[in-house]
C-alpha cells in the first residue's frame, strides 16, 4: 500500500500524541495512581502503535507496542508507577521523537532498535509480573497475531462467530483480571441489515452502546477496519462487562438497522487451553468445542422486544473510554475541525490582502472623480467593513494557541533539573494566547533558550538559595497574555538576576567593549550585551547553555518575526525576559505620513502620540536635539535627514512630531505631514533589497504607489 | 551561462535591448514581462543602481539600473523606456531599466560567438557573449553579473 500520501498527516498526529504522552506523563508522575491519566495514556500509546504499523515503521511499532504493555499491566493494577519508570518513559519518548525526526527528515525511520528501552520496558513488566519473564517476551508475537489474522469467517460457528476471535496472552490476562474482579466476559456478534447503507456508523453506535456499560477487549474485524467500513454484513467483539449479557445484546439492538445481536459467556481459560491443545490448523474449531461446553446462557437468544433503555447520547467520559478501548479508534467522535495545509491559509491571505488594496484604491478613485454620491460612499463604507471582516476571521483561522509550542516545556524543565541538579518547577500561565501560525512554530526555539537560560544562570543552586532566605525550590514562570496589538510572552526567574558587573567584565574580556565603555556603561546597556553574538558568561560550558549561541540567537529570530525582547533584572532577585509580538505579520494599521514628495507608513501599535511642536521648543542635550514632553526629555530625530530627503516645510513652521516607543524607549519622529490612518498590507521587499534596515517593508496604495514602511524599532 | 547557451538545442531567444547606442540581449527564458516606465519608489540607503520599488499587479519589485551598474550615464526617462521584469532563481523578480525594446532575435547557436574565459576575470564586462545577426552585433547580457550584487 502506498502510504506516502499520509505521511503529512501521520507526522502531525504523531508529534500530536508524543506531546500527549509527554504531558500526560508527566501528571502521572504527580499523582501516579490517576486512571484517567494512564487511559489517556495508554490510548496515545495504542495509536502510536496503530500509526507506526500502518506506515510500516516496525521499529517505531515495536517500541510503542512495549509501552503500551507496560501500561496495560499499569491500568490493571498489575505494575505500580514508579520514578525509575517514568525515566524509562521519557526516554522512550525522545526514541520516538528521533524516529519521528529521522521520518520527516528522511522518510525512513532510521536503524536505531532502541534494545536497550525495549529491555527495560521488558524489565519493568516482569518485575510487575512477579518475575515471569517469558511472559513479557511471548506477549508480543501473541498479541501481533491476533489483529493479524482477524475474522475468520470461515469458522464452523455458524452466526456465534466470536467463537472464531482468538485471544492474545496479554487479552487473556486482562480477562482472567476481570473476571477476577467479579466483571463477565462476553463474545457478541452483531449483524446489520443487507439495506443498511452506513454499515461503519451503525458499527459505531453499536460500539458506543456497548460501551456505556462494558469494555470492549477485541473486535473482529479491527476496530479501525469496522470504521473503514471494511466488513460484510457482521463483526464479532468479546467485552468485559459489569452489566448482564441480555442488557448489552439489548443495548446493542437498540441502534437502528441491526438486524440481530447474538452473545454469550466467554470463558478465557477454556479458549487458552483449547488453543494451547491445538497450536496449528485446528484453532477454529478446538475452541467452539470448548464453547459448546458452557452453559447454555450462550446460546441465549436477545430478546427482541429490546427495552425501552434509550440510549441518548453518551457522557463525554463514555466516549472517552470508547476511545481508550477500541484500538485504532483515536478519531474524535464528532470532528468539528479540519486540517488545512498552511499554505492555502496563506493564499487566503493574499487575496484578502488583494482585495483590501483594491478596496483602497475604490476609496481614493472615487474621492478623485469629485463625485460624491451618497450612495456610493455608502457602498464603500459598507466594502470597508465586510473586507475588515473577512481580513479579521482569516487571521484568527491562522491563529493558533501557543499551547502547542509551550506544552513541551515543563517536560524539558523536568529534564534541566535532573541534569543541572538544582531544583525548579515551571509555571505557566496563558497557554491559550493565540499568535499567527508562523509565529507559533517559530518561537519555539527562542523560549526553549530563555527557559535554559533560567534554569541555568538565572537559578542559584538549593544550597546558595536556603542561604538567601529564598525557598530551596526555584520557580521559573512562563506567562504569556495579549497587550493591545501585541502578545507578550514573559518569562521570569526568581534566581539571581543579572550580575552587570560580571557582564561587563565579560565583555572586556571578549574584547567586545573597551574599559572606558565600560565605564560609562548603563545598567541597561550592560544588559543588552547579553544579546551580543559570541557572549557567554556561564563559567563553565554546559550542555544546557553557555555555547555563546543563546541569546543573540534569541534576539534575532523574535526580530525577524518583527518582534522584539526586554530583559528587567535586579540582581538577588530574579530577572524576566519580555518577548514582544505583533498579532499578525500581514495586515497592519498605519499612519501614513509625508517626507518631503514621498509618502511613509508608520506602524500605529509603535506610535504613542502625535505632537505639535513649536521650533523654539527643540532644546539641545549633547548637540542632539531633543523635546520635553510631560516630563518626559526625548530626542527628535528627523525622517527627512535620514531618508536623504529633502523637507518642503518651512523651518519656522511648527514641526510635526510622531512619538513612538520601542519597550520603555521613545522617539519623536519629525515628518512634514500627516495623511491619515489606514489599513495596509505588508508587502516583503525582497531579499535583493534589504540592505535599508529603517524600512521594514512596503505597501501598495490605493492610486497603485508603493510606500515604504517605517521601522520606528531601529530607529530609535 | 556559458553551460545554458551549449545545452540550449539549437537556437536561442533574445529580445534586443538598446542602453545609449548600443544593442544587447537578454535570454527570453529569463524575461517575465515588460511594461511601460511608472513611478519608481525610491528606498533610502541603498546602492545607487537599485533606483527603488515598483508595484506590479500588487507585487512589490525592486528596479535597478542597468547603465549605472555597467557605469554608463543616468538612465533619461523617455516615451521609449520600459523596465523589463527578469525572474532569476537566485535573486527572484527584479526589473532592469532599459533605453528602448527593440525586436525578439533567434539566434543559432553558431551565431553566438562565446566570450573568452580570461574576459569573465573582467567584471566591467556583464557579457557572456557576442551575437551576430543582419541587424549588426548584439551583446549579449550576463545577466547573473548584471543583477549581482555589489560587494
Amino acid at each position: 500500500m502506498d502510504v506516502s500520501q499520509y505521511l503529512e498527516i501521520f507526522l502531525d498526529e504523531t508529534s500530536e500524541h508524543l506531546q500527549n504522552l509527554n504531558t500526560q506523563i508527566l501528571s502521572l508522575e504527580q499523582e501516579p495512581g490517576n486512571m484517567d491519566t494512564i487511559n489517556e495514556i495508554f490510548r496515545a500509546a495504542h495509536s502510536l502503535k496503530g500509526m507506526a504499523g500502518t506506515m510500516g515503521y516496525k521499529r517505531m511499532q515495536n517500541l510503542t507496542h512495549d509501552m503500551e504493555n507496560v501500561f496495560s499491566e499499569v491500568r490493571n493494577g498489575n505494575i505500580t508507577v514508579k520514578a525509575s519508570m517514568i525515566d524509562v518513559l521519557f526516554q522512550c519518548l525522545d526514541a520516538l521523537e528521533e524516529y519521528t525526526t529521522n521520518i520527516r527528515e528522511n522518510a525512513d525511520e532510521g536503524t536505531n532498535d532502541n534494545e536497550p528501552l525495549i529491555k527495560q520496558l521488558n524489565d519493568i513488566l516482569n518485575g510487575g509480573d512477579g518475575g515471569d519473564g517469558t511472559e513479557a517476551a511471548a506477549e508480543k508475537p501473541a498479541e501481533e497475531a491476533a489483529p493479524a489474522s482477524p475474522a475468520d469467517n470461515g469458522g464452523g460457528h455458524g452466526d456465534k462467530k466470536w467463537l472464531d476471535i482468538k485471544l492474545g496472552d496479554s487479552e487473556r490476562s486482562v480477562l482472567k483480571g476481570a473476571i477476577e474482579e467479579g466483571k463477565k466476559v462476553y463474545g457478541l456478534t452483531v449483524k446489520v441489515q443487507e439495506s443498511c447503507i452506513l454499515k461503519a456508523a451503525r458499527a459505531f453506535l453499536v460500539f458506543k452502546a456497548i460501551e456505556e456499560t462494558s469494555e470492549i477487549l477485541v473486535s473482529s474485524p479491527s476496530a479501525q477496519d469496522i470504521e473503514d467500513e471494511k466488513f460484510e454484513l457482521d463483526f464479532s467483539l468479546i467485552i468485559i462487562s459489569g452489566a448482564e449479557l441480555d442488557q448489552v445484546i439489548a443495548a446493542a439492538k437498540n441502534v437502528s438497522e441491526i438486524e440481530d445481536v447474538l452473545g454469550g459467556v466467554v470463558d478465557p481459560d477454556a479458549s487458552a487451553s483449547a488453543e494451547e491443545a491445538a497450536p496449528a490448523k485446528a484453532e477454529e474449531t478446538k475452541p467452539a468445542e470448548a464453547e459448546e461446553t458452557k452453559p447454555a446462557e450462550a446460546e441465549k437468544p436477545a430478546p427482541a422486544a429490546a427495552p425501552a433503555a434509550g440510549k441518548p447520547a453518551a457522557p463525554a467520559a463514555a466516549a472517552k473510554k470508547a476511545d481508550e478501548k477500541k484500538p485504532g479508534a483515536n478519531k474524535p467522535v464528532v470532528n468539528r475541525t479540519v486540517r488545512v495545509d498552511i499554505e492555502k491559509l496563506d493564499t487566503l491571505m493574499n487575496l484578502v490582502s488583494e482585495l483590501i488594496i483594491a478596496k483602497n484604491s475604490l476609496v481614493s478613485a472615487s474621492a478623485a472623480s469629485g463625485t460624491s454620491s451618497t450612495a456610493v460612499n455608502e457602498q464603500i463604507e459598507y466594502l470597508e467593513s465586510v473586507t475588515t471582516s473577512l481580513h479579521e476571521s482569516v487571521m484568527k483561522v491562522r491563529m493558533v494557541p501557543i499551547e502547542s509550542t509551550v506544552s513541551k516545556f515543563p517536560r524539558m524543565v523536568r529534564d534541566l533539573q535532573k541534569k543541572l541538579g538544582k531544583k525548579m518547577e515551571l509555571y505557566m500561565s496563558g497557554e491559550e494566547t493565540e499568535l499567527d501560525r508562523t509565529v507559533v512554530d517559530e518561537i519555539g526555539d527562542p523560549l526553549m533558550h530563555l527557559l535554559r537560560n533560567s534554569a541555568d544562570h538565572g537559578l542559584e543552586s538549593a544550597e546558595v538559595r536556603k542561604e538567601r532566605g529564598k525557598p530551596e525550590v526555584g520557580s521559573i514562570f512562563l506567562d504569556a497574555y495579549q497587550d493591545g496589538n501585541n502578545v507578550i510572552i514573559e518569562v521570569r526567574d526568581d534566581g539571581n538576576g543579572i550580575d552587570t558587573e560580571a557582564v561587563r567584565n565579560k565583555a572586556i574580556e571578549r574584547g567586545i567593549i573597551t574599559p572606558e565603555q565600560a565605564e560609562n556603561m548603563s545598567e541597561k546597556d550592560s544588559i543588552d550585551l547579553l544579546f551580543h553574538a559570541g557572549f557567554s558568561t556561564a563559567k563553565v560550558v554546559s550542555d544546557v547553555s553557555g555555547r555563546g549561541v543563546g541569546l543573540d540567537v534569541v534576539k534575532s529570530k523574535i526580530e525577524a518575526l518583527s518582534g522584539e525582547v526586554e530583559v528587567k533584572s535586579k540582581l538577588g532577585e530574579g530577572s524576566s525576559w519580555i518577548i514582544r509580538l505583533p498579532l499578525t505579520l500581514a495586515i497592519i494599521q498605519a499612519l501614513m505620513v509625508d517626507i518631503g514628495n514621498e509618502k511613509y507608513a508608520i506602524s500605529l501599535g509603535s506610535i504613542q502620540t502625535i505632537e505639535d511642536i513649536a521650533p523654539s521648543d527643540v532644546k539641545f542635550v549633547q548637540a542632539k536635539e531633543v523635546i520635553q514632553l510631560r516630563d518626559l526629555v526625548i530626542p527628535l530625530i528627523r525622517l527627512n535627514e535620514i531618508l536623504d530627503v529633502e523637507s518642503k516645510k518651512d523651518p519656522n513652521d511648527n514641526l510635526v512630531v510622531v512619538v513612538v516607543k520601542k519597550g520603555d524607549k521613545q522617539a519623536g519622529l519629525v515628518v512634514d505631514e500627516l495623511i491619515g490612518q489606514q489599513e495596509i498590507v505588508i508587502k516583503s521587499l525582497g531579499k535583493y533589497i534589504s540592505k535599508c534596515k529603517i524600512i521594514s517593508g512596503a505597501t501598495v496604495l490605493g492610486d497603485g504607489e508603493v510606500a515604504l514602511i517605517l521601522d520606528a524599532n531601529t530607529l530609535i | 551561462m556559458d553551460t545554458e547557451l551549449k545545452t540550449v538545442s539549437e537556437t536561442t531567444q533574445f529580445i534586443v535591448i538598446k542602453l545609449g547606442d548600443e544593442q544587447y540581449g537578454i535570454d527570453i527564458k529569463y524575461i517575465d514581462n515588460i511594461v511601460r516606465m511608472q513611478h519608481i519608489t525610491r528606498v533610502p540607503k541603498v546602492d545607487a543602481y537599485l533606483k527603488g520599488v515598483i508595484n506590479l499587479r500588487g507585487e512589490v519589485i525592486p528596479v535597478m539600473s542597468i547603465r549605472i551598474k555597467m557605469g554608463l550615464e543616468p538612465d533619461v526617462e523617455t516615451k521609449s523606456s520600459r523596465i523589463i521584469i527578469l525572474k532569476l532563481e537566485q535573486q527572484g523578480t527584479i526589473g532592469v531599466i532599459v533605453d528602448e525594446v527593440k525586436e525578439v532575435v533567434t539566434l543559432e547557436n553558431d551565431q553566438i560567438e562565446k566570450m573568452a574565459y580570461d574576459s569573465k576575470d573582467d567584471k566591467n564586462t556583464f557579457l557572456c557573449g557576442i551575437g551576430k545577426c543582419e541587424g549588426g552585433l548584439i551583446s549579449l547580457l550576463d545577466l547573473n553579473s548584471v543583477v549581482l550584487e555589489n560587494v
